[in-house]
Protein backbone atom coordinates (compact mmCIF):
# COMPACT_ATOMS: atom_id res chain seq x y z
CA UNK A 1 0.00 0.00 0.00
CA UNK A 2 1.34 3.46 -0.73
CA UNK A 3 -0.14 6.47 0.61
CA UNK A 4 0.69 9.69 -1.92
CA UNK A 5 1.08 13.13 -1.01
CA UNK A 6 1.63 16.01 -3.87
CA UNK A 7 5.63 16.01 -2.95
CA UNK A 8 5.92 12.43 -1.20
CA UNK A 9 5.07 8.41 -1.45
CA UNK A 10 4.65 7.15 1.60
CA UNK A 11 5.05 2.95 2.38
CA UNK A 12 3.66 2.37 5.56
CA UNK A 13 4.38 -1.20 5.44
CA UNK A 14 8.23 -0.08 5.54
CA UNK A 15 7.68 1.60 8.25
CA UNK A 16 9.53 0.47 11.73
CA UNK A 17 7.84 3.41 14.00
CA UNK A 18 11.18 4.77 14.57
CA UNK A 19 9.24 8.66 14.81
CA UNK A 20 12.35 9.88 13.34
CA UNK A 21 10.67 11.74 10.55
CA UNK A 22 7.79 13.00 13.16
CA UNK A 23 10.78 14.69 15.59
CA UNK A 24 12.28 16.40 12.35
CA UNK A 25 8.81 17.81 10.44
CA UNK A 26 8.81 21.23 10.99
CA UNK A 27 5.03 21.84 10.45
CA UNK A 28 4.11 18.78 12.97
CA UNK A 29 2.78 17.40 10.20
CA UNK A 30 3.16 13.78 10.34
CA UNK A 31 2.19 11.18 13.33
CA UNK A 32 2.81 7.73 13.93
CA UNK A 33 0.22 5.73 15.52
CA UNK A 34 0.56 1.78 16.21
CA UNK A 35 4.09 2.09 14.60
CA UNK A 36 2.95 3.33 11.08
CA UNK A 37 2.95 6.66 9.71
CA UNK A 38 1.18 9.05 8.60
CA UNK A 39 1.30 12.40 7.07
CA UNK A 40 -1.55 15.58 7.22
CA UNK A 41 -2.10 16.62 4.15
CA UNK A 42 -2.53 20.10 4.67
CA UNK A 43 0.01 20.78 7.10
CA UNK A 44 2.37 19.27 4.57
CA UNK A 45 4.91 21.90 2.86
CA UNK A 46 6.74 19.18 0.72
CA UNK A 47 10.18 20.00 2.55
CA UNK A 48 11.10 16.69 2.29
CA UNK A 49 12.89 16.50 5.81
CA UNK A 50 11.39 13.05 6.77
CA UNK A 51 13.07 11.44 3.64
CA UNK A 52 16.27 12.25 4.41
CA UNK A 53 15.22 11.35 8.59
CA UNK A 54 13.80 7.96 7.84
CA UNK A 55 16.37 4.91 8.06
CA UNK A 56 14.02 2.77 6.49
CA UNK A 57 13.24 4.30 3.59
CA UNK A 58 9.62 4.16 3.79
CA UNK A 59 9.12 8.05 3.09
CA UNK A 60 10.18 8.53 -0.89
CA UNK A 61 9.85 11.80 -2.95
CA UNK A 62 7.17 11.77 -5.52
CA UNK A 63 9.18 12.17 -8.57
CA UNK A 64 8.38 10.97 -12.45
CA UNK A 65 10.52 7.84 -13.55
CA UNK A 66 12.42 7.86 -16.69
CA UNK A 67 10.08 5.99 -18.30
CA UNK A 68 7.58 8.79 -18.34
CA UNK A 69 10.11 10.53 -21.12
CA UNK A 70 8.09 8.17 -23.44
CA UNK A 71 5.29 9.99 -23.72
CA UNK A 72 7.31 13.16 -24.89
CA UNK A 73 8.16 13.23 -28.83
CA UNK A 74 10.55 16.25 -27.88
CA UNK A 75 12.71 16.09 -24.55
CA UNK A 76 14.30 18.96 -23.38
CA UNK A 77 16.07 18.79 -19.83
CA UNK A 78 15.76 22.03 -17.78
CA UNK A 79 18.87 21.99 -15.77
CA UNK A 80 19.68 23.80 -13.22
CA UNK A 81 23.28 24.16 -12.34
CA UNK A 82 22.80 22.24 -9.14
CA UNK A 83 23.22 19.36 -11.22
CA UNK A 84 26.85 20.77 -12.40
CA UNK A 85 27.77 20.86 -8.28
CA UNK A 86 27.09 16.82 -8.38
CA UNK A 87 29.93 15.64 -10.27
CA UNK A 88 33.80 15.63 -9.97
CA UNK A 89 35.54 18.49 -11.18
CA UNK A 90 37.07 16.81 -14.25
CA UNK A 91 33.52 17.10 -15.32
CA UNK A 92 32.37 19.89 -17.00
CA UNK A 93 28.58 21.33 -17.61
CA UNK A 94 29.51 20.74 -21.53
CA UNK A 95 30.06 17.04 -20.57
CA UNK A 96 26.89 16.80 -18.13
CA UNK A 97 24.72 18.23 -21.26
CA UNK A 98 26.37 15.14 -23.79
CA UNK A 99 25.75 12.68 -20.78
CA UNK A 100 22.20 13.86 -21.11
CA UNK A 101 21.43 13.47 -24.44
CA UNK A 102 22.96 10.56 -24.39
CA UNK A 103 20.37 9.20 -22.02
CA UNK A 104 17.59 9.81 -23.67
CA UNK A 105 16.78 13.60 -23.76
CA UNK A 106 16.60 15.28 -27.01
CA UNK A 107 18.09 18.62 -25.93
CA UNK A 108 19.19 20.38 -22.65
CA UNK A 109 18.08 23.54 -21.38
CA UNK A 110 19.49 25.35 -18.79
CA UNK A 111 18.19 28.40 -16.70
CA UNK A 112 21.13 30.90 -17.31
CA UNK A 113 19.23 32.79 -19.43
CA UNK A 114 16.25 33.10 -17.18
CA UNK A 115 18.15 33.74 -13.76
CA UNK A 116 19.58 36.90 -15.82
CA UNK A 117 15.59 37.77 -16.77
CA UNK A 118 14.16 37.21 -13.54
CA UNK A 119 16.69 39.38 -11.60
CA UNK A 120 16.08 42.13 -13.55
CA UNK A 121 12.31 41.79 -13.51
CA UNK A 122 12.53 41.78 -9.49
CA UNK A 123 14.93 44.79 -9.38
CA UNK A 124 12.31 46.50 -11.74
CA UNK A 125 9.42 44.80 -9.46
CA UNK A 126 11.68 46.52 -6.38
CA UNK A 127 11.84 49.89 -7.78
CA UNK A 128 8.59 49.92 -8.69
CA UNK A 129 7.10 48.34 -4.98
CA UNK A 130 5.51 50.71 -2.47
CA UNK A 131 5.30 48.20 0.53
CA UNK A 132 4.37 45.96 2.96
CA UNK A 133 8.34 45.03 3.44
CA UNK A 134 10.11 43.05 3.24
CA UNK A 135 9.44 41.33 -0.13
CA UNK A 136 9.83 37.35 0.07
CA UNK A 137 11.80 35.18 -2.45
CA UNK A 138 9.90 33.01 -4.52
CA UNK A 139 12.67 30.78 -5.30
CA UNK A 140 11.80 27.85 -2.89
CA UNK A 141 8.22 26.36 -3.32
CA UNK A 142 8.76 25.05 0.71
CA UNK A 143 9.02 28.64 1.81
CA UNK A 144 5.85 29.67 -0.67
CA UNK A 145 3.68 26.23 0.89
CA UNK A 146 4.66 27.50 4.29
CA UNK A 147 3.53 31.35 4.09
CA UNK A 148 0.07 29.88 2.49
CA UNK A 149 -0.18 27.12 5.02
CA UNK A 150 0.94 29.24 8.42
CA UNK A 151 1.51 32.90 7.72
CA UNK A 152 -1.41 33.87 5.34
CA UNK A 153 -1.48 37.33 5.92
CA UNK A 154 2.47 37.20 4.52
CA UNK A 155 1.79 35.55 0.96
CA UNK A 156 1.14 38.80 -0.49
CA UNK A 157 4.18 39.72 0.05
CA UNK A 158 6.25 37.79 -1.97
CA UNK A 159 7.30 38.37 -5.33
CA UNK A 160 4.72 37.53 -8.12
CA UNK A 161 7.36 36.76 -10.59
CA UNK A 162 7.80 32.90 -11.69
CA UNK A 163 11.09 31.26 -10.78
CA UNK A 164 13.63 31.08 -13.66
CA UNK A 165 12.90 26.97 -13.76
CA UNK A 166 9.26 28.07 -14.96
CA UNK A 167 10.52 30.78 -17.03
CA UNK A 168 13.01 28.00 -19.06
CA UNK A 169 10.15 25.55 -19.22
CA UNK A 170 8.31 28.23 -21.10
CA UNK A 171 11.45 29.62 -22.80
CA UNK A 172 11.88 26.24 -24.01
CA UNK A 173 9.00 25.45 -25.46
CA UNK A 174 8.84 28.63 -27.39
CA UNK A 175 12.27 28.12 -28.50
CA UNK A 176 12.11 24.23 -30.17
CA UNK A 177 8.25 25.09 -31.43
CA UNK A 178 10.02 27.98 -33.52
CA UNK A 179 13.27 26.72 -34.25
CA UNK A 180 11.87 22.93 -35.37
CA UNK A 181 8.38 23.26 -35.89
CA UNK A 182 7.17 20.92 -33.41
CA UNK A 183 3.78 21.87 -31.82
CA UNK A 184 3.96 22.41 -28.35
CA UNK A 185 2.18 19.84 -26.51
CA UNK A 186 4.80 17.48 -27.90
CA UNK A 187 7.62 18.71 -26.21
CA UNK A 188 8.07 17.73 -22.84
CA UNK A 189 10.05 20.32 -20.32
CA UNK A 190 11.33 17.64 -17.77
CA UNK A 191 13.13 19.17 -14.91
CA UNK A 192 16.16 17.87 -13.02
CA UNK A 193 15.32 18.51 -9.43
CA UNK A 194 17.21 18.59 -6.51
CA UNK A 195 14.21 18.50 -3.95
CA UNK A 196 10.80 17.07 -4.14
CA UNK A 197 9.25 20.36 -3.55
CA UNK A 198 10.15 21.47 -7.00
CA UNK A 199 7.90 18.29 -8.63
CA UNK A 200 5.45 19.01 -6.06
CA UNK A 201 4.90 22.92 -7.71
CA UNK A 202 4.66 21.21 -11.69
CA UNK A 203 2.00 18.86 -10.32
CA UNK A 204 0.02 21.22 -8.37
CA UNK A 205 1.55 25.01 -8.49
CA UNK A 206 0.90 27.50 -5.47
CA UNK A 207 -0.68 29.78 -7.72
CA UNK A 208 -3.31 27.39 -9.39
CA UNK A 209 -2.46 27.60 -12.98
CA UNK A 210 -0.88 24.96 -15.29
CA UNK A 211 3.17 24.62 -14.71
CA UNK A 212 5.51 25.15 -18.02
CA UNK A 213 7.35 22.14 -17.09
CA UNK A 214 5.92 18.76 -17.73
CA UNK A 215 7.27 16.45 -15.42
CA UNK A 216 10.61 16.22 -13.31
CA UNK A 217 13.32 13.68 -12.40
CA UNK A 218 15.46 13.63 -9.58
CA UNK A 219 19.04 14.22 -9.43
CA UNK A 220 19.55 11.11 -7.52
CA UNK A 221 17.46 8.76 -9.74
CA UNK A 222 19.58 9.86 -12.73
CA UNK A 223 22.68 10.64 -11.46
CA UNK A 224 24.18 7.16 -12.07
CA UNK A 225 22.94 6.23 -15.65
CA UNK A 226 24.47 9.37 -15.96
CA UNK A 227 27.74 9.51 -14.82
CA UNK A 228 28.22 6.18 -16.86
CA UNK A 229 27.76 7.93 -19.98
CA UNK A 230 29.30 10.84 -19.33
CA UNK A 231 32.31 8.48 -18.61
CA UNK A 232 31.87 6.64 -21.60
CA UNK A 233 32.02 9.67 -23.88
CA UNK A 234 35.05 11.14 -22.38
CA UNK A 235 37.21 7.95 -23.06
CA UNK A 236 36.07 8.62 -26.30
CA UNK A 237 37.38 11.95 -25.92
CA UNK A 238 36.45 14.25 -28.43
CA UNK A 239 37.57 17.91 -27.47
CA UNK A 240 34.43 19.51 -28.66
CA UNK A 241 32.40 22.04 -27.16
CA UNK A 242 28.82 21.89 -26.48
CA UNK A 243 26.72 24.43 -28.32
CA UNK A 244 24.19 25.16 -26.26
CA UNK A 245 20.87 27.18 -27.49
CA UNK A 246 21.51 30.55 -28.65
CA UNK A 247 21.48 33.40 -26.18
CA UNK A 248 22.35 30.38 -23.50
CA UNK A 249 25.61 31.39 -21.57
CA UNK A 250 26.79 29.83 -18.38
CA UNK A 251 26.16 33.17 -16.65
CA UNK A 252 28.22 33.59 -13.47
CA UNK A 253 25.14 34.94 -11.61
CA UNK A 254 23.33 31.68 -12.93
CA UNK A 255 26.23 29.14 -11.91
CA UNK A 256 26.09 31.15 -8.05
CA UNK A 257 21.67 31.40 -8.06
CA UNK A 258 21.37 28.06 -6.23
CA UNK A 259 23.30 28.94 -3.10
CA UNK A 260 21.93 30.74 -0.14
CA UNK A 261 22.22 34.78 -0.79
CA UNK A 262 22.65 35.17 -4.48
CA UNK A 263 19.87 36.39 -5.12
CA UNK A 264 19.91 39.10 -2.47
CA UNK A 265 23.62 39.89 -3.35
CA UNK A 266 22.36 40.32 -7.11
CA UNK A 267 19.55 42.17 -6.56
CA UNK A 268 22.29 44.65 -4.44
CA UNK A 269 19.17 45.15 -1.79
CA UNK A 270 20.84 47.53 0.71
CA UNK A 271 18.62 46.30 3.64
CA UNK A 272 18.47 42.19 2.89
CA UNK A 273 18.40 38.82 4.99
CA UNK A 274 19.33 35.89 3.60
CA UNK A 275 17.66 32.92 6.13
CA UNK A 276 18.19 29.42 5.05
CA UNK A 277 16.43 26.12 7.21
CA UNK A 278 12.90 26.19 8.47
CA UNK A 279 12.98 26.49 11.63
CA UNK A 280 14.78 29.69 11.21
CA UNK A 281 12.44 31.12 8.32
CA UNK A 282 9.80 30.03 11.21
CA UNK A 283 11.26 32.21 13.66
CA UNK A 284 12.32 35.17 11.14
CA UNK A 285 8.58 35.45 10.11
CA UNK A 286 6.73 35.15 13.66
CA UNK A 287 9.17 38.16 14.78
CA UNK A 288 8.50 40.12 11.21
CA UNK A 289 4.80 39.53 11.95
CA UNK A 290 4.84 41.01 16.01
CA UNK A 291 7.46 44.15 14.15
CA UNK A 292 10.26 42.66 16.37
CA UNK A 293 12.48 42.63 12.84
CA UNK A 294 11.68 45.94 10.94
CA UNK A 295 13.38 47.71 8.62
CA UNK A 296 14.21 44.39 5.94
CA UNK A 297 13.51 45.36 2.23
CA UNK A 298 14.01 41.49 1.10
CA UNK A 299 14.06 38.52 2.99
CA UNK A 300 15.89 35.34 0.72
CA UNK A 301 14.98 31.75 2.31
CA UNK A 302 15.74 28.90 1.53
CA UNK A 303 14.55 25.50 3.15
CA UNK A 304 17.39 23.93 3.34
CA UNK A 305 21.13 24.57 4.23
CA UNK A 306 22.87 25.92 1.27
CA UNK A 307 20.67 26.40 -0.84
CA UNK A 308 19.19 24.04 -3.85
CA UNK A 309 22.56 22.55 -3.58
CA UNK A 310 21.33 20.68 -0.17
CA UNK A 311 18.03 19.68 -1.45
CA UNK A 312 17.17 16.03 -0.67
CA UNK A 313 17.65 14.94 -3.89
CA UNK A 314 21.32 15.64 -4.27
CA UNK A 315 23.98 12.99 -4.14
CA UNK A 316 26.99 15.14 -3.42
CA UNK A 317 27.82 16.74 -0.52
CA UNK A 318 26.48 20.97 -0.19
CA UNK A 319 29.80 22.34 0.59
CA UNK A 320 32.07 20.01 -1.78
CA UNK A 321 29.24 21.21 -4.38
CA UNK A 322 29.27 24.94 -3.61
CA UNK A 323 32.97 24.77 -3.84
CA UNK A 324 32.73 23.11 -7.11
CA UNK A 325 29.87 25.43 -8.49
CA UNK A 326 32.85 28.16 -7.51
CA UNK A 327 35.51 26.69 -9.41
CA UNK A 328 33.42 27.00 -12.30
CA UNK A 329 32.23 30.02 -11.76
CA UNK A 330 35.84 31.07 -12.12
CA UNK A 331 37.19 29.50 -14.55
CA UNK A 332 33.93 30.27 -16.60
CA UNK A 333 34.84 31.10 -20.80
CA UNK A 334 35.40 34.25 -21.38
CA UNK A 335 33.32 34.46 -24.32
CA UNK A 336 30.14 33.61 -22.56
CA UNK A 337 27.89 37.10 -22.44
CA UNK A 338 27.86 39.61 -20.21
CA UNK A 339 24.60 39.74 -18.26
CA UNK A 340 23.97 43.62 -19.36
CA UNK A 341 24.21 42.30 -23.13
CA UNK A 342 21.76 39.71 -22.14
CA UNK A 343 19.44 41.29 -20.51
CA UNK A 344 19.41 44.16 -23.25
CA UNK A 345 18.75 41.28 -25.64
CA UNK A 346 16.23 39.22 -24.39
CA UNK A 347 14.40 41.39 -21.47
CA UNK A 348 10.78 41.66 -21.74
CA UNK A 349 9.19 44.17 -19.08
CA UNK A 350 6.19 42.93 -17.20
CA UNK A 351 6.69 38.98 -18.89
CA UNK A 352 8.08 37.15 -15.87
CA UNK A 353 4.80 38.03 -13.79
CA UNK A 354 2.77 34.60 -12.22
CA UNK A 355 -0.26 33.98 -14.06
CA UNK A 356 -2.93 34.01 -11.32
CA UNK A 357 -2.62 35.35 -7.69
CA UNK A 358 -0.75 33.59 -4.21
CA UNK A 359 -3.46 33.04 -1.96
CA UNK A 360 -3.30 31.42 0.90
CA UNK A 361 -4.24 27.99 2.04
CA UNK A 362 -5.21 27.63 5.32
CA UNK A 363 -5.50 24.50 7.41
CA UNK A 364 -8.78 25.52 9.07
CA UNK A 365 -10.92 23.52 8.19
CA UNK A 366 -13.45 24.39 10.58
CA UNK A 367 -14.77 27.38 9.55
CA UNK A 368 -18.24 26.99 10.43
CA UNK A 369 -18.26 26.64 13.81
CA UNK A 370 -18.88 30.04 15.42
CA UNK A 371 -16.01 31.83 17.54
CA UNK A 372 -17.88 31.13 20.99
CA UNK A 373 -17.32 27.06 20.01
CA UNK A 374 -13.39 27.97 19.51
CA UNK A 375 -12.70 29.68 22.62
CA UNK A 376 -14.52 26.74 23.99
CA UNK A 377 -12.32 24.15 22.40
CA UNK A 378 -9.15 26.91 23.29
CA UNK A 379 -10.28 26.47 26.70
CA UNK A 380 -10.34 22.93 27.25
CA UNK A 381 -7.26 22.23 25.15
CA UNK A 382 -5.37 24.58 27.43
CA UNK A 383 -6.89 22.85 30.48
CA UNK A 384 -5.37 19.43 28.75
CA UNK A 385 -2.43 21.20 27.76
CA UNK A 386 -1.26 21.66 31.37
CA UNK A 387 -2.07 18.23 32.94
CA UNK A 388 0.50 16.74 29.88
CA UNK A 389 3.88 15.99 31.46
CA UNK A 390 5.46 18.99 28.40
CA UNK A 391 8.35 16.00 27.65
CA UNK A 392 7.71 16.03 23.92
CA UNK A 393 8.69 12.53 24.22
CA UNK A 394 6.29 11.22 21.22
CA UNK A 395 5.69 7.82 22.38
CA UNK A 396 1.80 8.82 22.20
CA UNK A 397 2.83 9.26 18.55
CA UNK A 398 1.91 13.29 18.27
CA UNK A 399 5.04 15.38 17.64
CA UNK A 400 4.43 17.15 20.92
CA UNK A 401 2.01 17.60 23.86
CA UNK A 402 0.67 20.45 22.37
CA UNK A 403 -0.01 18.22 18.96
CA UNK A 404 -1.28 15.72 21.12
CA UNK A 405 -3.65 17.72 22.84
CA UNK A 406 -4.66 19.05 19.12
CA UNK A 407 -5.13 15.76 18.42
CA UNK A 408 -7.65 14.51 21.28
CA UNK A 409 -9.54 17.28 21.05
CA UNK A 410 -10.34 16.76 17.12
CA UNK A 411 -11.06 13.49 18.79
CA UNK A 412 -7.99 11.57 16.32
CA UNK A 413 -6.70 10.11 19.66
CA UNK A 414 -7.55 9.04 22.89
CA UNK A 415 -6.04 10.62 25.97
CA UNK A 416 -5.05 7.33 27.42
CA UNK A 417 -2.15 7.43 24.56
CA UNK A 418 0.02 9.63 26.85
CA UNK A 419 2.45 6.79 28.61
CA UNK A 420 2.59 9.52 31.49
CA UNK A 421 -1.32 9.66 31.97
CA UNK A 422 -1.91 5.59 31.14
CA UNK A 423 1.38 3.68 32.50
CA UNK A 424 -0.58 1.12 30.95
CA UNK A 425 0.33 2.31 27.52
CA UNK A 426 3.75 1.80 27.84
CA UNK A 427 3.15 -2.36 28.23
CA UNK A 428 1.02 -1.60 25.47
CA UNK A 429 4.18 -0.41 23.41
CA UNK A 430 6.78 -2.58 24.52
CA UNK A 431 4.57 -5.43 23.01
CA UNK A 432 4.33 -3.28 19.65
CA UNK A 433 7.74 -2.84 19.63
CA UNK A 434 8.73 -6.10 20.67
CA UNK A 435 6.68 -8.17 18.42
CA UNK A 436 8.80 -6.88 15.23
CA UNK A 437 12.70 -6.68 16.97
CA UNK A 438 14.63 -3.44 15.55
CA UNK A 439 17.48 -5.51 15.17
CA UNK A 440 17.32 -8.08 14.04
CA UNK A 441 16.28 -7.22 10.38
CA UNK B 1 -24.90 42.08 19.43
CA UNK B 2 -23.78 42.94 22.86
CA UNK B 3 -19.85 42.55 23.78
CA UNK B 4 -19.32 39.39 25.61
CA UNK B 5 -15.99 38.05 27.10
CA UNK B 6 -14.93 35.21 25.94
CA UNK B 7 -11.54 34.37 26.90
CA UNK B 8 -8.86 36.24 29.25
CA UNK B 9 -5.48 35.32 30.46
CA UNK B 10 -2.97 37.82 32.85
CA UNK B 11 1.09 37.61 31.54
CA UNK B 12 3.50 39.33 33.61
CA UNK B 13 6.51 41.17 32.23
CA UNK B 14 9.73 41.73 33.49
CA UNK B 15 11.19 45.06 33.08
CA UNK B 16 15.04 44.59 31.41
CA UNK B 17 14.15 40.67 30.74
CA UNK B 18 15.35 41.06 27.10
CA UNK B 19 16.05 37.85 26.76
CA UNK B 20 12.00 37.07 26.66
CA UNK B 21 10.85 40.12 25.44
CA UNK B 22 8.24 39.00 22.82
CA UNK B 23 7.18 35.80 24.27
CA UNK B 24 3.65 37.52 25.65
CA UNK B 25 2.74 38.93 22.06
CA UNK B 26 3.83 35.47 20.87
CA UNK B 27 1.84 33.52 23.13
CA UNK B 28 -1.30 35.92 22.74
CA UNK B 29 -0.52 35.56 18.60
CA UNK B 30 -1.03 31.73 19.03
CA UNK B 31 -3.65 31.87 21.11
CA UNK B 32 -5.73 33.69 18.20
CA UNK B 33 -4.13 31.57 15.37
CA UNK B 34 -6.33 28.42 17.38
CA UNK B 35 -9.14 30.33 17.50
CA UNK B 36 -9.21 31.06 13.52
CA UNK B 37 -9.78 34.70 13.71
CA UNK B 38 -9.07 36.88 10.69
CA UNK B 39 -5.48 37.17 9.63
CA UNK B 40 -5.38 41.18 9.02
CA UNK B 41 -6.46 41.36 12.61
CA UNK B 42 -4.12 38.67 14.19
CA UNK B 43 -1.32 41.03 12.92
CA UNK B 44 -2.90 44.08 14.49
CA UNK B 45 -2.53 42.77 17.60
CA UNK B 46 0.56 40.96 17.41
CA UNK B 47 2.40 44.38 16.36
CA UNK B 48 0.10 46.06 18.99
CA UNK B 49 1.07 43.68 21.60
CA UNK B 50 4.45 43.28 20.83
CA UNK B 51 5.34 47.00 21.18
CA UNK B 52 3.50 47.02 24.49
CA UNK B 53 5.36 44.52 25.79
CA UNK B 54 8.42 46.26 24.62
CA UNK B 55 7.65 49.35 26.52
CA UNK B 56 7.28 47.64 29.61
CA UNK B 57 10.73 45.63 28.82
CA UNK B 58 12.78 48.79 28.00
CA UNK B 59 11.18 51.46 30.16
CA UNK B 60 9.68 49.58 33.33
CA UNK B 61 10.18 47.75 36.94
CA UNK B 62 7.86 45.00 35.69
CA UNK B 63 4.07 44.70 34.47
CA UNK B 64 1.19 42.82 33.44
CA UNK B 65 -0.55 42.31 30.15
CA UNK B 66 -4.23 41.44 30.29
CA UNK B 67 -5.97 39.92 27.18
CA UNK B 68 -9.11 39.89 26.87
CA UNK B 69 -11.33 38.42 23.82
CA UNK B 70 -14.64 39.67 23.67
CA UNK B 71 -17.53 38.81 20.71
CA UNK B 72 -16.46 42.34 19.07
CA UNK B 73 -13.21 42.99 19.80
CA UNK B 74 -9.34 42.24 21.20
CA UNK B 75 -8.51 44.17 23.82
CA UNK B 76 -5.02 44.40 25.23
CA UNK B 77 -4.74 46.24 28.76
CA UNK B 78 -0.95 46.92 30.33
CA UNK B 79 -0.27 47.95 33.35
CA UNK B 80 3.50 48.59 34.69
CA UNK B 81 5.33 50.16 37.51
CA UNK B 82 7.90 52.44 36.61
CA UNK B 83 9.15 55.99 35.45
CA UNK B 84 5.54 56.88 34.13
CA UNK B 85 5.51 59.33 31.34
CA UNK B 86 6.10 62.75 31.45
CA UNK B 87 4.54 64.58 28.54
CA UNK B 88 2.41 61.98 26.96
CA UNK B 89 1.67 64.17 23.76
CA UNK B 90 5.21 64.01 23.32
CA UNK B 91 5.85 60.53 23.75
CA UNK B 92 2.65 60.21 21.26
CA UNK B 93 5.48 61.56 18.13
CA UNK B 94 6.92 59.63 16.22
CA UNK B 95 10.49 59.84 17.12
CA UNK B 96 10.47 60.78 19.92
CA UNK B 97 12.05 58.90 22.80
CA UNK B 98 13.45 58.50 26.35
CA UNK B 99 15.23 55.32 25.94
CA UNK B 100 18.96 55.35 27.75
CA UNK B 101 21.47 55.13 25.49
CA UNK B 102 22.49 52.16 26.55
CA UNK B 103 19.16 50.95 25.36
CA UNK B 104 19.70 52.99 21.88
CA UNK B 105 22.68 51.45 21.61
CA UNK B 106 20.75 47.62 21.73
CA UNK B 107 18.62 49.29 18.83
CA UNK B 108 15.71 50.06 20.98
CA UNK B 109 13.92 53.32 21.23
CA UNK B 110 13.51 54.05 18.12
CA UNK B 111 10.62 56.33 19.29
CA UNK B 112 7.93 54.29 17.38
CA UNK B 113 6.68 52.16 19.67
CA UNK B 114 3.52 54.32 21.41
CA UNK B 115 2.86 55.44 17.36
CA UNK B 116 3.16 52.33 16.14
CA UNK B 117 0.92 50.85 18.83
CA UNK B 118 -1.72 53.70 17.67
CA UNK B 119 -1.62 53.15 14.18
CA UNK B 120 -2.69 49.41 15.01
CA UNK B 121 -5.46 49.99 17.26
CA UNK B 122 -8.74 51.16 17.06
CA UNK B 123 -8.89 52.44 20.40
CA UNK B 124 -6.48 53.99 22.71
CA UNK B 125 -6.46 55.02 25.71
CA UNK B 126 -2.85 55.99 27.90
CA UNK B 127 -2.61 56.98 31.28
CA UNK B 128 0.07 57.78 33.45
CA UNK B 129 1.48 59.15 36.50
CA UNK B 130 5.54 59.89 36.83
CA UNK B 131 6.89 58.07 39.61
CA UNK B 132 4.47 55.14 39.71
CA UNK B 133 3.79 54.20 36.16
CA UNK B 134 1.66 53.34 32.76
CA UNK B 135 -1.26 52.20 32.09
CA UNK B 136 -2.31 51.47 28.45
CA UNK B 137 -5.79 49.95 26.88
CA UNK B 138 -5.56 49.01 23.10
CA UNK B 139 -9.02 47.62 21.50
CA UNK B 140 -8.80 46.36 18.34
CA UNK B 141 -12.42 45.56 16.74
CA UNK B 142 -13.35 42.16 14.66
CA UNK B 143 -15.16 43.45 12.01
CA UNK B 144 -13.37 46.27 10.06
CA UNK B 145 -16.15 46.80 7.84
Amino acid sequence: MIDTLPALKIYPDRCKGRLACMRVCPTHAIRVRKRKVSIKPKLCIDCGDCIVACPEGAIQARTDSKESLKKFKFKVAVVSSVLYGQFSRSISPTDIGEGLKAIGFDAVFNLSLETELYTQALKDYMDEYKGPYPVISSMCPVVIRLLQVSYPAMVKQIVPLQPPRELAGRAAKRYYTKKLGIPERDIGAIYITPCPAKMASIKSPAEGVKSHLDIALSIKDIYNPLLLEITRKKRAAKDERLVLTEGESRSLLYLKFPVTGSLANALNAPHHIVVAQLPNIIQVIEDLEKGKIKDIEFLECHACTGGCLGGPLTVDDRFVAMSKLELITNTADEDDLSSEELIDKYYVKGDYFIEQPLRPRPIDSEGTISIIERIEKVKVLEGFVNELPGLDCGLCGSPTCEEFALDVARREVEPSECVMMNPERIKALRDQYEIFNLHEE
Amino acid sequence: MSEEALYNKKFPVTGGDFDKAGEVSTQIKKILKTTGIDNDLIRKVAIASFEAEMNVVIHAEKGEIEFILTTASVIINVADRGPGIKDIDLAMQEGYSTASDEMREMGFGAGMGLPNIKKSADDFEIESEVGKGTWVRITIHHEQK
